[in-house]
Protein backbone atom coordinates (compact mmCIF):
# COMPACT_ATOMS: atom_id res chain seq x y z
CA UNK A 1 0.00 0.00 0.00
CA UNK A 2 2.13 2.73 -0.90
CA UNK A 3 -0.70 5.23 -3.70
CA UNK A 4 -2.62 7.77 -2.23
CA UNK A 5 -6.05 7.44 -1.27
CA UNK A 6 -9.21 9.61 -0.14
CA UNK A 7 -10.97 6.22 0.97
CA UNK A 8 -9.63 3.36 3.89
CA UNK A 9 -12.22 0.22 3.05
CA UNK A 10 -12.73 -1.67 6.53
CA UNK A 11 -13.57 -4.95 6.23
CA UNK A 12 -14.50 -6.35 9.10
CA UNK A 13 -15.82 -10.29 10.30
CA UNK A 14 -19.52 -9.70 9.86
CA UNK A 15 -18.43 -9.06 5.60
CA UNK A 16 -15.69 -11.26 5.26
CA UNK A 17 -15.98 -11.07 1.35
CA UNK A 18 -14.50 -10.20 -1.99
CA UNK A 19 -18.83 -8.93 -2.33
CA UNK A 20 -18.24 -6.88 0.64
CA UNK A 21 -20.42 -3.72 -0.60
CA UNK A 22 -18.42 -0.90 0.70
CA UNK A 23 -15.25 -2.93 -0.86
CA UNK A 24 -17.04 -2.95 -4.15
CA UNK A 25 -18.26 0.68 -4.62
CA UNK A 26 -14.30 1.39 -3.99
CA UNK A 27 -12.65 -0.55 -6.57
CA UNK A 28 -9.39 0.93 -6.02
CA UNK A 29 -8.75 1.90 -2.83
CA UNK A 30 -7.03 0.65 0.23
CA UNK A 31 -8.81 -2.04 2.33
CA UNK A 32 -8.01 -3.84 5.74
CA UNK A 33 -9.51 -6.55 7.79
CA UNK A 34 -7.96 -6.55 10.95
CA UNK A 35 -7.62 -9.16 13.79
CA UNK A 36 -8.86 -7.38 16.93
CA UNK A 37 -6.44 -8.56 19.70
CA UNK A 38 -8.80 -7.45 22.54
CA UNK A 39 -11.33 -9.53 21.16
CA UNK A 40 -8.82 -12.60 20.88
CA UNK A 41 -8.11 -12.32 24.26
CA UNK A 42 -11.63 -12.27 25.68
CA UNK A 43 -12.64 -15.13 23.67
CA UNK A 44 -9.67 -17.32 23.61
CA UNK A 45 -11.22 -18.29 19.71
CA UNK A 46 -10.44 -21.59 18.63
CA UNK A 47 -7.28 -22.39 15.92
CA UNK A 48 -9.73 -23.64 13.28
CA UNK A 49 -12.13 -20.17 13.90
CA UNK A 50 -9.22 -18.37 13.40
CA UNK A 51 -8.30 -20.46 10.27
CA UNK A 52 -11.45 -20.04 8.73
CA UNK A 53 -11.33 -15.88 9.23
CA UNK A 54 -7.68 -16.03 7.88
CA UNK A 55 -8.49 -17.89 4.60
CA UNK A 56 -11.63 -15.75 4.29
CA UNK A 57 -9.29 -12.97 4.40
CA UNK A 58 -6.29 -14.38 2.06
CA UNK A 59 -9.37 -14.80 -0.67
CA UNK A 60 -9.55 -11.18 -0.67
CA UNK A 61 -6.07 -10.37 -0.64
CA UNK A 62 -5.79 -12.32 -3.65
CA UNK A 63 -8.30 -10.09 -5.48
CA UNK A 64 -7.10 -7.12 -4.44
CA UNK A 65 -3.73 -6.06 -4.25
CA UNK A 66 -4.38 -3.22 -2.06
CA UNK A 67 -6.16 -5.38 0.97
CA UNK A 68 -4.12 -6.27 3.86
CA UNK A 69 -4.40 -8.16 6.90
CA UNK A 70 -3.22 -6.37 10.16
CA UNK A 71 -3.62 -7.81 14.00
CA UNK A 72 -3.58 -4.86 16.62
CA UNK A 73 -6.15 -2.53 18.15
CA UNK A 74 -9.14 -1.98 15.46
CA UNK A 75 -9.50 2.06 16.05
CA UNK A 76 -5.63 2.48 15.82
CA UNK A 77 -4.83 0.66 13.32
CA UNK A 78 -7.90 1.97 11.19
CA UNK A 79 -6.40 5.65 11.95
CA UNK A 80 -2.76 4.69 11.42
CA UNK A 81 -3.37 3.08 7.82
CA UNK A 82 -5.72 6.08 7.16
CA UNK A 83 -2.91 8.59 7.69
CA UNK A 84 -0.48 6.44 5.99
CA UNK A 85 -2.65 6.42 2.56
CA UNK A 86 -3.42 9.92 3.31
CA UNK A 87 -6.69 8.94 3.56
CA UNK A 88 -9.87 11.22 4.76
CA UNK A 89 -12.80 8.89 4.53
CA UNK A 90 -13.24 5.50 6.14
CA UNK A 91 -15.76 3.46 4.49
CA UNK A 92 -17.50 0.28 5.48
CA UNK A 93 -20.36 -2.20 5.64
CA UNK A 94 -23.05 -1.47 7.72
CA UNK A 95 -22.87 -3.92 10.85
CA UNK A 96 -24.88 -4.48 14.05
CA UNK A 97 -22.26 -5.03 16.24
CA UNK A 98 -22.05 -2.33 19.06
CA UNK A 99 -18.46 -2.08 18.63
CA UNK A 100 -18.47 -1.39 14.89
CA UNK A 101 -20.14 1.40 15.87
CA UNK A 102 -17.90 1.97 19.21
CA UNK A 103 -14.77 2.20 17.08
CA UNK A 104 -16.60 4.46 14.02
CA UNK A 105 -17.46 6.50 16.69
CA UNK A 106 -13.99 7.07 17.93
CA UNK A 107 -13.05 8.06 14.26
CA UNK A 108 -15.75 10.28 13.26
CA UNK A 109 -13.94 13.28 14.50
CA UNK A 110 -10.75 12.76 11.98
CA UNK A 111 -12.31 11.15 9.23
CA UNK A 112 -15.39 10.99 7.31
CA UNK A 113 -16.98 7.61 7.88
CA UNK A 114 -19.12 6.09 5.01
CA UNK A 115 -21.51 3.49 5.55
CA UNK A 116 -22.84 0.56 2.95
CA UNK A 117 -25.50 -1.31 3.42
CA UNK A 118 -25.65 -4.96 2.65
CA UNK A 119 -28.92 -6.23 0.76
CA UNK A 120 -31.99 -7.08 3.05
CA UNK A 121 -33.03 -10.10 3.68
CA UNK A 122 -37.01 -8.84 3.75
CA UNK A 123 -38.33 -5.13 3.99
CA UNK A 124 -38.93 -5.56 7.45
CA UNK A 125 -39.70 -2.42 9.31
CA UNK A 126 -41.62 -2.98 11.98
CA UNK A 127 -41.31 -3.30 15.99
CA UNK A 128 -38.36 -5.39 16.91
CA UNK A 129 -40.15 -8.50 17.40
CA UNK A 130 -40.26 -10.77 20.76
CA UNK A 131 -40.98 -14.45 19.50
CA UNK A 132 -40.21 -15.94 16.18
CA UNK A 133 -43.60 -17.39 14.60
CA UNK A 134 -45.18 -13.74 15.31
CA UNK A 135 -42.73 -12.54 13.58
CA UNK A 136 -42.04 -14.73 10.58
CA UNK A 137 -46.09 -14.82 9.83
CA UNK A 138 -45.27 -11.22 9.29
CA UNK A 139 -42.63 -11.72 6.96
CA UNK A 140 -43.50 -14.46 5.16
CA UNK A 141 -45.06 -13.59 1.91
CA UNK A 142 -41.98 -10.99 1.54
CA UNK A 143 -39.24 -13.93 2.48
CA UNK A 144 -41.14 -16.10 -0.18
CA UNK A 145 -41.42 -13.71 -3.30
CA UNK A 146 -38.98 -14.75 -5.92
CA UNK A 147 -39.48 -11.20 -7.91
CA UNK A 148 -38.73 -8.21 -5.36
CA UNK B 1 1.00 -5.36 12.74
CA UNK B 2 0.77 -6.07 9.18
CA UNK B 3 0.39 -10.21 8.33
CA UNK B 4 1.44 -12.05 5.60
CA UNK B 5 -0.84 -13.06 2.61
CA UNK B 6 1.43 -15.27 1.05
CA UNK B 7 0.28 -18.62 1.50
CA UNK B 8 1.67 -21.79 -0.47
CA UNK B 9 -0.94 -24.06 1.33
CA UNK B 10 -3.41 -24.46 4.09
CA UNK B 11 -0.95 -25.95 5.90
CA UNK B 12 1.10 -23.50 5.84
CA UNK B 13 -0.96 -20.69 6.68
CA UNK B 14 -2.25 -22.98 9.68
CA UNK B 15 1.41 -22.87 10.89
CA UNK B 16 1.05 -19.25 10.60
CA UNK B 17 -1.98 -18.74 12.62
CA UNK B 18 -0.36 -20.58 15.16
CA UNK B 19 2.46 -18.57 15.75
CA UNK B 20 0.39 -15.36 15.24
CA UNK B 21 -2.08 -15.52 17.84
CA UNK B 22 -0.60 -18.65 20.06
CA UNK B 23 -3.23 -21.14 19.09
CA UNK B 24 -2.97 -24.81 17.95
CA UNK B 25 -4.75 -27.82 16.35
CA UNK B 26 -5.57 -28.44 12.48
CA UNK B 27 -7.85 -26.43 10.16
CA UNK B 28 -11.36 -27.59 10.25
CA UNK B 29 -11.77 -30.28 7.95
CA UNK B 30 -15.15 -29.23 7.29
CA UNK B 31 -14.63 -25.74 6.42
CA UNK B 32 -12.36 -23.84 4.34
CA UNK B 33 -12.59 -19.89 4.54
CA UNK B 34 -13.85 -17.93 1.28
CA UNK B 35 -16.19 -16.95 -1.01
CA UNK B 36 -15.05 -19.34 -3.51
CA UNK B 37 -15.73 -21.95 -1.42
CA UNK B 38 -19.10 -20.42 -0.33
CA UNK B 39 -20.39 -20.30 -4.08
CA UNK B 40 -19.08 -24.40 -4.35
CA UNK B 41 -21.54 -25.17 -1.47
CA UNK B 42 -24.27 -23.10 -2.55
CA UNK B 43 -24.30 -24.14 -5.79
CA UNK B 44 -24.17 -27.73 -5.30
CA UNK B 45 -26.54 -27.70 -2.77
CA UNK B 46 -29.47 -29.93 -3.16
CA UNK B 47 -32.52 -28.68 -1.32
CA UNK B 48 -35.07 -32.21 -2.20
CA UNK B 49 -36.03 -33.72 0.72
CA UNK B 50 -34.80 -30.75 3.33
CA UNK B 51 -38.53 -30.18 5.33
CA UNK B 52 -38.49 -33.85 5.78
CA UNK B 53 -34.97 -34.55 6.89
CA UNK B 54 -33.37 -31.34 7.93
CA UNK B 55 -33.40 -32.86 11.87
CA UNK B 56 -32.00 -35.80 10.89
CA UNK B 57 -28.42 -35.60 12.31
CA UNK B 58 -26.69 -38.41 10.07
CA UNK B 59 -28.44 -37.39 6.58
CA UNK B 60 -26.41 -34.99 4.98
CA UNK B 61 -29.20 -32.83 4.16
CA UNK B 62 -28.18 -28.96 5.73
CA UNK B 63 -26.40 -26.54 3.62
CA UNK B 64 -23.36 -26.53 6.07
CA UNK B 65 -23.63 -22.45 4.95
CA UNK B 66 -23.46 -21.28 8.26
CA UNK B 67 -19.99 -20.08 8.66
CA UNK B 68 -20.02 -18.33 4.90
CA UNK B 69 -23.26 -16.73 6.02
CA UNK B 70 -22.17 -15.85 9.72
CA UNK B 71 -19.20 -13.44 8.48
CA UNK B 72 -20.95 -12.06 5.26
CA UNK B 73 -18.61 -13.92 3.06
CA UNK B 74 -22.43 -14.46 1.72
CA UNK B 75 -25.37 -13.20 2.57
CA UNK B 76 -28.74 -14.00 3.84
CA UNK B 77 -30.31 -12.31 1.18
CA UNK B 78 -28.44 -13.92 -1.88
CA UNK B 79 -28.73 -17.58 -0.60
CA UNK B 80 -32.70 -16.62 -0.66
CA UNK B 81 -32.55 -15.44 -3.96
CA UNK B 82 -30.65 -18.34 -5.15
CA UNK B 83 -32.53 -21.23 -3.89
CA UNK B 84 -36.12 -19.55 -4.79
CA UNK B 85 -34.57 -19.37 -8.36
CA UNK B 86 -33.15 -22.92 -8.49
CA UNK B 87 -35.87 -24.86 -6.58
CA UNK B 88 -39.04 -22.40 -6.48
CA UNK B 89 -41.41 -22.48 -4.03
CA UNK B 90 -41.97 -25.89 -2.66
CA UNK B 91 -41.88 -26.92 0.87
CA UNK B 92 -38.37 -28.05 0.94
CA UNK B 93 -37.98 -24.25 -0.30
CA UNK B 94 -40.24 -22.52 2.39
CA UNK B 95 -38.43 -24.92 5.19
CA UNK B 96 -35.32 -23.56 4.30
CA UNK B 97 -36.39 -19.84 3.69
CA UNK B 98 -38.11 -20.22 6.98
CA UNK B 99 -34.49 -21.50 8.92
CA UNK B 100 -32.92 -18.85 7.28
CA UNK B 101 -35.11 -16.24 8.75
CA UNK B 102 -34.46 -17.23 12.20
CA UNK B 103 -30.80 -15.68 11.78
CA UNK B 104 -32.79 -12.70 10.49
CA UNK B 105 -34.81 -12.87 13.35
CA UNK B 106 -31.98 -13.15 16.10
CA UNK B 107 -30.00 -10.39 14.18
CA UNK B 108 -32.90 -7.93 14.57
CA UNK B 109 -33.22 -8.50 18.21
CA UNK B 110 -29.23 -7.91 18.27
CA UNK B 111 -29.59 -4.58 16.81
CA UNK B 112 -32.28 -3.62 18.82
CA UNK B 113 -30.49 -4.87 22.54
CA UNK B 114 -27.22 -4.78 21.69
CA UNK B 115 -25.01 -7.04 24.83
CA UNK B 116 -28.36 -6.65 26.80
CA UNK B 117 -28.13 -10.14 24.72
CA UNK B 118 -25.78 -11.74 27.05
CA UNK B 119 -28.16 -11.34 30.17
CA UNK B 120 -31.27 -12.86 30.73
CA UNK B 121 -33.62 -11.62 28.10
CA UNK B 122 -36.70 -12.24 30.23
CA UNK B 123 -37.48 -14.11 33.38
CA UNK B 124 -36.39 -17.47 33.21
CA UNK B 125 -39.75 -20.11 33.46
CA UNK B 126 -38.16 -23.37 34.75
CA UNK B 127 -37.95 -22.06 38.59
CA UNK B 128 -34.65 -23.06 39.26
CA UNK B 129 -33.29 -20.33 41.32
CA UNK B 130 -29.54 -21.55 41.26
CA UNK B 131 -27.49 -22.49 37.90
CA UNK B 132 -23.45 -23.21 37.86
CA UNK B 133 -21.00 -20.66 36.54
CA UNK B 134 -18.39 -23.13 35.41
CA UNK B 135 -18.38 -26.16 32.51
CA UNK B 136 -18.43 -29.16 34.67
CA UNK B 137 -14.98 -31.04 34.33
CA UNK B 138 -16.75 -34.11 32.88
CA UNK B 139 -18.68 -31.93 30.08
CA UNK B 140 -15.19 -30.63 29.18
CA UNK B 141 -13.33 -33.74 28.98
CA UNK B 142 -16.25 -35.40 27.49
CA UNK B 143 -16.33 -38.12 29.60
CA UNK B 144 -19.76 -37.94 31.14
CA UNK B 145 -20.28 -41.50 29.89
CA UNK B 146 -23.38 -40.48 27.95
CA UNK B 147 -22.26 -41.19 24.08
CA UNK B 148 -24.13 -38.93 22.51
CA UNK B 149 -23.45 -36.18 24.75
CA UNK B 150 -19.46 -36.96 24.83
CA UNK B 151 -19.89 -37.02 20.71
CA UNK B 152 -20.90 -33.67 20.64
CA UNK B 153 -18.09 -32.28 22.98
CA UNK B 154 -15.42 -34.06 20.63
CA UNK B 155 -17.66 -33.05 17.42
CA UNK B 156 -17.37 -29.42 18.13
CA UNK B 157 -13.81 -29.26 19.23
CA UNK B 158 -12.38 -31.41 16.61
CA UNK B 159 -14.56 -29.79 13.94
CA UNK B 160 -15.65 -26.75 15.16
CA UNK B 161 -19.62 -27.60 13.83
CA UNK B 162 -22.36 -28.90 15.06
CA UNK B 163 -25.90 -29.83 13.34
CA UNK B 164 -28.42 -27.71 14.62
CA UNK B 165 -30.49 -30.77 17.23
CA UNK B 166 -27.18 -31.49 18.41
CA UNK B 167 -26.84 -28.17 19.49
CA UNK B 168 -30.20 -28.17 21.26
CA UNK B 169 -29.58 -31.07 22.98
CA UNK B 170 -26.19 -30.29 24.04
CA UNK B 171 -27.77 -27.06 25.29
CA UNK B 172 -30.80 -28.45 26.89
CA UNK B 173 -28.48 -31.46 29.00
CA UNK B 174 -25.91 -28.65 29.68
CA UNK B 175 -28.82 -26.13 31.50
CA UNK B 176 -31.52 -28.19 32.63
CA UNK B 177 -29.77 -31.65 33.28
CA UNK B 178 -26.35 -29.82 34.52
CA UNK B 179 -27.97 -26.77 35.91
CA UNK B 180 -25.35 -24.69 34.42
CA UNK B 181 -25.64 -21.03 33.28
CA UNK B 182 -26.63 -20.88 29.84
CA UNK B 183 -23.61 -18.30 28.74
CA UNK B 184 -21.37 -20.95 30.60
CA UNK B 185 -22.37 -23.01 27.42
CA UNK B 186 -22.65 -19.68 24.91
CA UNK B 187 -18.78 -19.15 25.47
CA UNK B 188 -17.88 -22.35 24.92
CA UNK B 189 -19.73 -22.34 21.56
CA UNK B 190 -18.78 -19.14 20.38
CA UNK B 191 -15.05 -20.13 21.41
CA UNK B 192 -15.32 -23.31 18.96
CA UNK B 193 -18.09 -22.73 16.80
CA UNK B 194 -17.16 -21.72 13.08
CA UNK B 195 -20.32 -19.82 12.61
CA UNK B 196 -19.84 -18.85 16.36
CA UNK B 197 -22.39 -15.70 16.03
CA UNK B 198 -23.43 -13.29 19.42
CA UNK B 199 -26.91 -13.04 18.31
CA UNK B 200 -27.76 -16.44 16.87
CA UNK B 201 -25.89 -18.40 19.45
CA UNK B 202 -26.68 -16.36 22.70
CA UNK B 203 -30.42 -16.05 21.98
CA UNK B 204 -30.47 -19.60 20.65
CA UNK B 205 -28.89 -20.92 24.35
CA UNK B 206 -31.65 -18.57 26.29
CA UNK B 207 -34.55 -19.88 23.80
CA UNK B 208 -33.30 -23.71 25.12
CA UNK B 209 -32.76 -22.02 28.85
CA UNK B 210 -36.60 -20.24 28.67
CA UNK B 211 -34.78 -16.94 29.28
CA UNK B 212 -36.19 -15.85 25.68
CA UNK B 213 -38.75 -18.40 25.17
CA UNK B 214 -42.34 -19.63 26.40
CA UNK B 215 -40.86 -22.55 28.03
CA UNK B 216 -37.51 -24.77 28.39
CA UNK B 217 -36.50 -26.88 25.61
CA UNK B 218 -35.98 -30.64 26.68
CA UNK B 219 -36.02 -33.65 24.47
CA UNK B 220 -36.01 -37.32 25.36
CA UNK B 221 -34.48 -40.27 24.60
CA UNK B 222 -36.88 -41.27 21.74
CA UNK B 223 -36.56 -38.24 19.57
CA UNK B 224 -32.57 -38.35 19.94
CA UNK B 225 -32.40 -41.92 18.84
CA UNK B 226 -35.27 -41.16 16.21
CA UNK B 227 -32.72 -38.65 14.82
CA UNK B 228 -29.21 -39.78 15.54
CA UNK B 229 -30.53 -43.28 13.74
CA UNK B 230 -29.57 -44.82 17.05
CA UNK B 231 -25.87 -44.36 16.86
CA UNK B 232 -25.25 -43.15 19.98
CA UNK B 233 -27.75 -45.16 21.89
CA UNK B 234 -26.38 -48.04 20.54
CA UNK B 235 -22.84 -47.95 21.79
CA UNK B 236 -23.93 -46.28 25.37
CA UNK B 237 -23.38 -48.23 28.26
CA UNK B 238 -25.71 -46.02 30.62
CA UNK B 239 -28.68 -48.22 29.02
CA UNK B 240 -31.21 -48.01 31.83
CA UNK B 241 -30.39 -45.01 33.71
CA UNK B 242 -30.06 -42.59 30.52
CA UNK B 243 -31.59 -39.46 31.97
CA UNK B 244 -33.50 -38.86 28.55
CA UNK B 245 -35.47 -42.13 28.80
CA UNK B 246 -38.99 -40.56 29.85
CA UNK B 247 -41.84 -39.11 28.42
CA UNK B 248 -41.43 -35.50 27.87
CA UNK B 249 -44.45 -34.57 30.95
CA UNK B 250 -42.50 -37.38 33.05
CA UNK B 251 -39.04 -35.51 32.28
CA UNK B 252 -40.53 -31.81 33.11
CA UNK B 253 -41.68 -33.11 36.40
CA UNK B 254 -37.93 -34.15 37.51
CA UNK B 255 -36.32 -31.90 35.75
CA UNK B 256 -38.35 -28.35 36.91
CA UNK B 257 -41.11 -30.20 39.47
CA UNK B 258 -43.83 -29.00 37.00
CA UNK B 259 -45.02 -29.62 33.34
CA UNK B 260 -45.51 -27.21 31.15
CA UNK B 261 -48.02 -26.89 28.27
CA UNK B 262 -47.29 -28.38 25.44
C1 LIG C 1 -27.48 -23.59 21.30
C2 LIG C 1 -27.41 -23.15 19.86
C3 LIG C 1 -26.38 -22.31 19.44
C4 LIG C 1 -26.32 -21.86 18.11
N1 LIG C 1 -25.29 -21.04 17.74
C5 LIG C 1 -25.23 -20.59 16.45
C6 LIG C 1 -24.19 -19.71 16.05
O1 LIG C 1 -23.33 -19.33 16.84
N2 LIG C 1 -24.16 -19.30 14.75
C7 LIG C 1 -25.12 -19.70 13.84
O2 LIG C 1 -25.04 -19.30 12.69
N3 LIG C 1 -26.14 -20.51 14.21
C8 LIG C 1 -26.22 -20.96 15.48
N4 LIG C 1 -27.25 -21.81 15.85
C9 LIG C 1 -28.33 -22.07 14.88
C10 LIG C 1 -28.18 -23.32 14.01
O3 LIG C 1 -27.87 -24.43 14.80
C11 LIG C 1 -27.12 -23.16 12.91
O4 LIG C 1 -27.32 -21.96 12.20
C12 LIG C 1 -27.23 -24.33 11.89
O5 LIG C 1 -27.09 -25.54 12.56
C13 LIG C 1 -26.16 -24.16 10.85
O6 LIG C 1 -26.09 -25.28 10.01
P1 LIG C 1 -26.46 -25.18 8.47
O7 LIG C 1 -25.77 -24.02 7.84
O8 LIG C 1 -26.20 -26.52 7.85
O9 LIG C 1 -28.02 -24.91 8.54
P2 LIG C 1 -29.17 -25.03 7.42
O10 LIG C 1 -30.23 -25.90 8.00
O11 LIG C 1 -28.63 -25.40 6.11
O12 LIG C 1 -29.77 -23.55 7.40
C14 LIG C 1 -29.34 -22.54 6.49
C15 LIG C 1 -28.92 -21.30 7.26
O13 LIG C 1 -30.02 -20.77 8.00
C16 LIG C 1 -29.56 -20.24 9.25
N5 LIG C 1 -30.16 -21.03 10.34
C17 LIG C 1 -30.62 -22.30 10.27
N6 LIG C 1 -31.16 -22.68 11.44
C18 LIG C 1 -31.02 -21.64 12.27
C19 LIG C 1 -31.38 -21.40 13.62
N7 LIG C 1 -32.03 -22.31 14.36
N8 LIG C 1 -31.06 -20.21 14.18
C20 LIG C 1 -30.43 -19.25 13.46
N9 LIG C 1 -30.08 -19.41 12.16
C21 LIG C 1 -30.37 -20.59 11.58
C22 LIG C 1 -28.05 -20.38 9.25
O14 LIG C 1 -27.47 -19.20 8.77
C23 LIG C 1 -27.82 -21.53 8.29
O15 LIG C 1 -26.56 -21.52 7.69
C24 LIG C 1 -27.32 -22.26 17.19
C25 LIG C 1 -28.36 -23.12 17.62
C26 LIG C 1 -28.40 -23.55 18.94
C27 LIG C 1 -29.52 -24.46 19.36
Amino acid sequence: MTEASQVLVWIHADSLSVADPAMIANGNAPAVFIFDDALLSKHGFSHQRLVFLYESAVEIAAQNPLFEIHHGHVCETLRSLALTFGATEIHTTSGIAPLQAKTLSLLEKDFSIRLHEPEKFVTYKGPTPKRFMNFWYKIEKDAMRFDR
Amino acid sequence: MKLRTDFTSRDDLSRYVSETFGTSGDPSPDFTGGRTEALRRLHSFSLHGYAAKRNLTEVSAVSMLSPYIRHGVMTLAEVRRFVLGKFGQGKDTYKFIFELAWRHFFQLVYAASGDKIYRDMETGKTGVSKYDGILPQDVAEARTGLRCMDYFMQKLLATGYLHNHERMWFASYLVHHRRVDWLVGERLFYKHLIDGDPASNALSWQWVASTFSAKPYIFNKEVLERCTDGVHCKVCEVKESCPFNFPPGVLEERLFGKRFEQ
